[in-house]
């Protein structure tokens, strides 16, 4: 493996995380594309920025590369402030949307490129251009132009570029959106692996949900140039903090209704669904007596046999259609509140009718309770 | 129906145009070949005028100087114009831009007649004597503008992130640009130092002002000819001249298809 | 805050500081030489000021400015004939161009994909071959004793020698040879760009083909119309090759008589003059191509 960790800075070791940024703004005349950020990564994580497009993700990459500057805040990295540095002096390399790869030079000139840079002298850099395209296996194809290579190739050329430099931080936009889908999952377990085995910070942007949730060790979601939530994939999954995140990450189906805290045990939510509130687990979020929204994924909601006994937060729907899916059966449910429900039945359940009533029920702890 | 293919208007039409288009050069080059002296009357194949031609020194002359005008003219044009539409493409909103654009397109649009005159005014003000250089200069001058536009159309489709990845693997802006700007948009500026070329090799108006004794240039010898009457040796070097650029297009164009 | 820039602001220098040696200057030599005294020396003219920075020598300077130039220009009314004469052969020129040139640019953007770049090679070759030869090859089809009289005479046509050299028709022919190209190749750029479903919903609409061609394609390629005109009308009324070698005495354009005046009659205030107006005249035009040319890129973007 032709990359070691940097070792530790004898002195002083920096505690606290890789990359900070502290309060950061950047508007474009009136508009705010950036609305104060204030985001840590830490050192060798896989962070992903996601969110639809024009939300800043781009921007805030672009920050950290040193393309854009902020209007307001500051950008840290290893402990140094960052303001004023241009990119050709920042210790991070970004792979591009584009591949950005240069046309004129082959594979091989191209992963050499910031080499020659640096001015290391040349057998190192044949060394080390030669390891780089072995990593990316390409060193059948560093003589190539990259108009002769196949997509996949053009992005393991512009990846083993960025790497070639041992930058402190990898910045990668949108990595896998030029590919067609078939290689998208091959190549996001590839890139996976090989964050695994670099240990690089890697911090990239998408706005492909699945896709930070597979490679990410931590996702933050952004909406409207504001970071709205930051976690694991599992936990922005189970515990979304707005309904924009929840929506945002898979399909949801909600309620409006009111919070009813209860110190210890199970809260509540009275809503439209039934008479009775439904119980649900504490919020971290709305007070209580306060109006909020119950959000449930379609794959907890569990269908109950037309003759079992009577279940916690039972509620009753009628079966507006079904979908064969393969690994479920998607049924579309009008409930009691007017809205249709999605809920996904594992194939090898008990068959539902496709149409009629159905018998429904929902864990409390399935249950995610945000503000309206 | 019609993606594509040679229907009877546009084969007329194609068929008309190219025969206009042709037929002068084809008969320059006939007539090249003419024993006779007269347009009018054949006197069968010869090479008679080619060796008229060799011996002609003043017209052999005047071809060299107008190579080496030419080829100190197209080099100036080319790094001035390049630097330009750099300029134009790069700095975004700069004050003055508008300004400077304008200053910039004044010799394309000027008639050649002003340009040469305001020229030949210029250099008379400054004392400095009419010869080589100044035919250099002026037109230089006159081809800034197309190397400009040639360039600047090059690097408005250029992939501005290209210079962001030069800059991310440790490229300073002018290393970037020389690293990869510059060899990326080559093509582009090899034709505009081809069309700077030409327009030098071409000019007659602007030479003839800038121009001074011991200084002139291959057009120039040529219009005088022309105007004295018929001179079947200037044919000659005119199926010269035509050979060498059907040569330079058509193998520009087979390297472009081999691309 | 604002992206980096790249490169600094030693790029803009070098050409700045030439085109400001090299156009600028020569410019306001025009204007200062057309505001002198003409003599009978070498430089043929009497300088009415040097350039000074002292301020009584300006006041001095401007009760002495000589009009006397300007004067002749509208005294004689040859020159405004000339500047009419350079205008209107320049319009004759540009309509004959756009008629002739379209038919060519649709079957060049509607030739087979594979041998359009050869095609449109054809048309640029003789672009690039030296004008003055062009048009000395017209001289022998148009002269008296010329081909096209020849083959004329020899059909039974005509029964005695067409006097076409030396006439405006002359001139025409050669404005519309030489300038073929900067017509066609702009009209090519957007008729090339057409897009086929779009002439297919327009006859899916009801359009016959030639209505379709009225009412998609010729809307659609009225830019490139536009820029072709600009690019022949500008050049071609300052045109001095062209009329004085294929025109007779009575095509005085403008770009001759600067040339006669400068070169004959060494009258270097109203060569001066005169230039200055016709580049004035052709301001209208210009400013037009640059919004024409300043249009382009932002389509784009």
């Amino acid at each position: 493996m032709p990359f070691r960790r940097r070792p530790a800075p004898v002195t002083a070791p920096e505690p606290g995380p890789l990359i900070r940024f502290e309060d950061v703004s950047l508007r474009y005349g009136p508009v705010a594309a950036v609305d104060r950020v204030s985001l840590a990564v830490g050192d060798g994580e896989f962070f992903c920025l996601l969110g639809p497009s024009g939300c800043g993700k781009t921007s805030l990459l672009r920050m950290l590369a040193g393309f854009e500057e902020p209007d307001g805040g500051r950008v840290v990295l290893d402990g140094r402030d960052l303001r004023g540095v241009p990119p050709h002096r920042r210790p991070l390399n970004m792979m591009f949307q584009s591949y950005a790869l240069f046309p004129h030079l082959s594979v091989a000139e191209n992963v050499a490129y910031g080499l020659r840079r640096l001015g290391l002298p040349r057998a190192e850099r044949v060394e080390r251009v030669a390891a780089m395209l072995r990593l990316v296996r390409l060193d059948q194809h560093g003589t190539r132009r990259p108009d002769a290579l196949s997509g996949g190739q053009r992005q393991r050329a512009a990846l083993a570029r960025a790497l070639a430099r041992a930058p402190r931080v990898l910045l990668l936009d949108e990595p896998l959106a030029a590919l067609d889908r078939r290689l998208r999952s091959e190549t996001g377990r590839e890139l996976k692996a090989l964050q695994e085995a670099v240990g690089t910070t890697f911090v990239m942007v998408t706005h492909d949900q699945e896709e930070a949730m597979a490679l990410a060790d931590r996702v933050g979601i952004m909406e409207a140039g504001r970071l709205v939530q930051v976690g694991t994939p599992r936990v922005l999954y189970e515990r979304p903090a707005s309904r924009f995140v929840a929506g945002f990450l898979g399909d949801v189906n909600l309620a409006e209704g009111r919070y009813a805290a209860s110190p210890g045990g199970w809260s509540a939510m009275a809503t439209r669904l039934r008479t009775a509130p439904l119980s649900c687990p504490p919020s971290e979020s709305v007070p209580a007596g306060a109006a909020a929204c119950l959000a449930v994924r379609p794959e907890r909601v569990r269908v109950l046999a037309p003759d079992a006994p009577r279940t916690e937060n039972e509620l009753a729907g009628i079966v507006a259609a079904a979908t064969f899916l393969g690994a479920a059966t998607r049924l579309v449910v009008r409930m009691a509140d007017g809205r249709d429900w999605s809920v996904l039945v594992p194939a090898g359940a008990q068959p539902v009718a496709a149409s009629g009533p159905v018998r429904l029920a929902v864990p409390p702890e399935a249950i995610a309770v945000l503000p309206p | 129906m019609r993606r594509g293919r040679f229907t009877g208007f546009n084969g007329v039409a194609l068929g008309l145009g190219l025969l206009f288009l042709w037929a002068p050069l084809a008969l320059v080059v006939l007539y090249s070949f003419n024993e006779s002296r007269l347009v009018t009357l054949w006197g069968g194949w010869s090479l008679r005028w080619y060796g008229a031609l060799a011996g002609n020194a003043a017209l052999l002359d005047a071809a060299f100087v107008s190579l080496k005008v030419a080829l100190g003219a197209a080099t100036l044009a080319t790094i001035l114009g390049t630097l330009a539409a750099l300029a134009l493409a790069r700095r975004g909103r700069f004050a003055g831009r508008t300004a400077f654009s304008a200053l910039l397109l004044a010799p394309m649009v000027m008639p050649e007649v002003v340009l040469g005159l305001s020229l030949l005014l210029l250099f008379v003000a400054l004392g400095l004597d009419r010869g080589l250089l100044t035919v250099i200069l002026a037109h230089a001058t006159v081809a800034i503008p197309f190397v400009a536009a040639i360039v600047g159309a090059r690097l408005a489709r250029f992939d501005r992130d290209l210079e962001r990845a030069a800059a991310d693997l440790g490229a300073s802006p002018a290393v970037a640009i020389g690293t990869v700007t510059l060899p990326v948009a080559a093509p582009a500026i090899a034709a505009a130092f081809l069309l700077a070329f030409t327009l030098s090799f071409d000019d007659l108006v602007i030479a003839s002002f800038a121009s001074g004794p011991g200084a002139t240039t291959l057009p120039m010898r040529i219009y005088s000819s022309v105007r004295l009457g018929v001179a079947p040796d200037v044919n000659a070097a005119a199926t010269l001249m035509i050979t060498v650029v059907i040569l330079g297009v058509g193998g520009s164009l087979l390297l472009a298809r081999r691309r | 805050m604002r992206p980096r820039r790249g490169g600094g602001g030693a790029v803009i220098l070098a050409p700045l500081v030439w085109l400001v040696a090299f156009v600028l200057a020569p410019v306001a030599i025009v204007a200062k030489i057309s505001l002198s005294e003409s003599a009978l020396a070498q430089p043929p003219y009497r300088p009415v000021f040097a350039w000074t920075t002292d301020l009584d020598a300006w006041r001095a300077v401007l009760g002495g400015l000589r009009l006397d130039a300007f004067a002749t220009l509208l005294g004689d009314p040859l020159y405004l004939r000339a500047g009419l004469a350079s205008l209107a052969m320049a319009a004759v020129a540009t309509g004959l161009l756009a008629l002739l040139g379209y038919p060519l640019a649709l079957a060049l953007a509607r030739a087979p994909r594979r041998s359009r770049p050869i095609l449109v090679a054809l048309v640029l070759v003789p672009f690039w071959t030296s004008l003055l030869i062009r048009t000395y090859a017209w001289i022998a089809i148009l002269k008296p004793d010329g081909l096209l009289n020849a083959a004329l005479l020899h059909l039974g046509l005509v029964a005695r020698p067409l006097a076409i050299l030396d006439t405006d028709a002359a001139v025409l022919i050669g404005l519309v040879y030489a300038y073929l190209p900067f017509m066609v190749l702009p009209l090519y750029a957007v008729l090339v760009d057409r897009d086929d479903d779009l002439l297919d919903a327009a006859r899916d609409l009801g359009a016959s083909p030639l209505g379709a061609f009225w009412t998609v394609t010729a809307p659609l390629s009225l830019p490139g119309l536009a820029a072709g005109a600009l690019l022949c009308f500008i050049p071609i009324t300052g045109e001095f090759v062209i009329p004085d070698l294929l025109g007779g005495a009575g095509t005085p354009m403008l770009g001759r008589v600067v040339w006669s005046e400068f070169f004959a009659n060494r009258d270097w205030p109203v060569a001066a003059a005169l230039s200055l107006v016709a580049t004035l005249v052709l301001i209208g035009p210009i400013l037009l191509v640059r919004a024409v040319a300043d249009r382009r890129p932002g389509r784009v973007a």
